[in-house]
């Protein structure tokens, strides 16, 4: 096999090379944050605003799509949101449509530490765990929550947890934020909660995801965001965390990644016309 | 079996429960009044409660599922396989063990602490690996792949290039990425992906009425 050339070797550089480069890049801001300038982007404004204007006393519907597989891209988000809420005098009922959710939830309900806030189980939060049936369950749950879900996850009656004892479905509920790396997860509950019964809707989803979700926004769905913004979210609710830190790393991994396109794209022009002159 | 039973009863099934589930979802308002109303909530309502039941007895038919299919390759010994399928169902068994003695719901939480341990650092450990492994492939793909040769590959590159510096915490200093950014996905991404919804939809359509008048049966599974 010929010796490529320089100018061959930088068009297409070898996979080694680049899988190298990449794992350098990503854990050098890991390790030490560079401090690169991360503004928050009008999205993250929009979705944080959503929140910052509930009314005292406010039911949110917060649904965990996603498992412990894609946790690392939206645990800083979820937690920041979940500070968030805690904040303000609302009510936030958390459910899984996945069956890992609990991990999940357990995870993230630990890092934002609600008793901080001075917020009780039972009374201003409650986890009901993981609901199986997909799409069917969140019409279960806007339809009635006490036929669907008998017990918390921890197995207590819902009849005997105070901040669900008058709460029947989704009329009952201002808000419904779902996080979600599933498409189907992000459209079913504007299918079932937000058309039929016209609850304000908020996603979070994957980045790659975000432009099938765009076709709802801004009407069924009130704010769309990717997970990738959680440095954003931490920044914007004073909880600077793993977030932050991870924007550093997606900066510099993706001008690194610009600039090889760059100069690619000049070594295969040069070696066009090296062939052309031949 | 007559075929009534293998054919008829399924259709008439699958008919009478979609007919009540449109009418309960397009007729009967969020806060029922009329007696009407608030029956075919109830029946909507206890339906969709058995789906999710189904949903979950599911699960049950896909661990025997797993169990003939691993169990095969394990006693034919199928040369490159059998090992992982005799991997794959120890820790199946494994983790359904631990995870029905650490269910809380049902009272005998004794190896909670287990089944998290195993679920955050096997389970996750090894699937949040396998997914952020995913970044170094499109790293390699989007090199070899956003390179101007023709016009299409061009506007891919363009817009590639774009979409990718919106996406940098750093730039978004630039206003004019972000806005030039939005303007692609405010038009022509969501008209694009408005067009594709909608026919997704008619097609969905189509498909629940041939389902309902008993023209698609690829539901009833496989043919005896």
């Amino acid at each position: 096999m010929a010796k490529k050339s320089l100018i061959e070797w930088i068009e297409s550089p070898p996979r080694e090379v680049l899988y190298t480069l990449l794992l350098i890049i990503l854990s050098i801001p890991l390790i030490k944050p560079l401090g690169l300038p991360i503004p928050v982007s009008a999205r993250t404004i929009e979705f944080h605003h959503y929140i910052e204007t509930l009314p005292d006393g406010a039911y949110v519907m917060v649904s965990l799509g996603y498992g412990v597989s894609s946790q690392p891209a939206f645990e800083p988000f979820v937690v920041a949101t979940f500070h968030d809420l805690f904040k303000r005098n609302v009510k936030v009922v958390v459910e899984t449509t996945g069956s890992d959710g609990p991990i999940v939830y357990k995870s993230a309900i630990a890092k934002a530490n609600p008793d901080s806030y001075g917020k009780k189980y039972g009374e201003d939060y409650v986890f009901l765990g993981y609901v199986p049936g997909g799409e069917t369950a969140m019409k279960a749950l806007a339809e009635d929550i006490h036929a669907a879900v008998p017990a918390d996850y921890y197995g207590t009656p819902i009849e005997q947890i105070p901040m669900l004892k008058n709460i029947h479905g989704a009329t009952d509920f201002t808000l419904v934020i779902c996080f979600t790396s599933a498409g189907d997860t992000a459209v079913g509950w504007i299918r079932q909660w937000v058309t039929s019964y016209n609850v304000p809707y908020l996603s979070c989803v994957l980045t790659m995801m975000m432009p099938t979700i765009e076709p709802y926004y801004p009407v069924q769905v009130k704010a769309l965001v990717g997970a990738d913004r959680g440095g954003e979210m931490e920044f914007l609710v004073g909880h600077p965390g793993p977030g932050l830190k991870k924007a550093d790393s997606f900066s510099l991994s993706h001008m690194v990644l610009m600039a090889i396109i760059i100069v690619a794209n000049i070594a295969y022009f040069s070696l066009k016309a090296q062939k052309k002159e031949v | 079996m007559s075929i009534v039973y293998r054919r008829y009863l399924p259709i008439l099934i699958t008919f009478i429960c979609g007919i009540i589930m449109i009418i309960q979802y397009f007729l009967v308002p969020p806060n029922p009044t009329e007696p009407y109303q608030t029956s075919l909530n109830k029946i909507g309502t206890d339906l969709t409660n058995w789906t999710n039941l189904i949903g979950a007895f599911t699960a049950g038919f896909g661990l025997v599922n797993i169990l003939l299919l691993h169990g095969k390759h394990i006693t034919r010994r199928t040369p490159g396989q059998w090992y992982f399928s005799v991997w794959l169902l120890i820790m199946m068994f494994l983790m359904v063990i631990i995870g029905i003695g650490g269910e809380p719901a049902i009272g005998i939480n004794v190896t909670g602490f287990w089944y998290d341990w195993m679920q955050v650092y096997v389970f996750g450990a090894c699937s949040g690996a396998m997914y952020a492994s995913i970044a170094f492939y499109i790293t390699s793909a989007t090199i070899r792949s956003f390179r101007a040769r023709t016009l299409q590959a061009t506007a891919l590159l363009v817009i590639g290039f774009l979409t990718l510096m919106s996406r940098t915490p750093a730039l978004q200093v630039y206003p004019w990425i972000v806005d030039t950014a939005d303007w692609i996905n405010s038009f022509l991404v969501k008209s694009s992906f408005r067009g594709i919804t909608i026919g997704a939809a008619l097609g969905a359509i189509l498909l629940g009425i041939r389902t309902l008048m008993g023209m698609e049966t690829g539901y009833f599974g496989r043919r005896d």
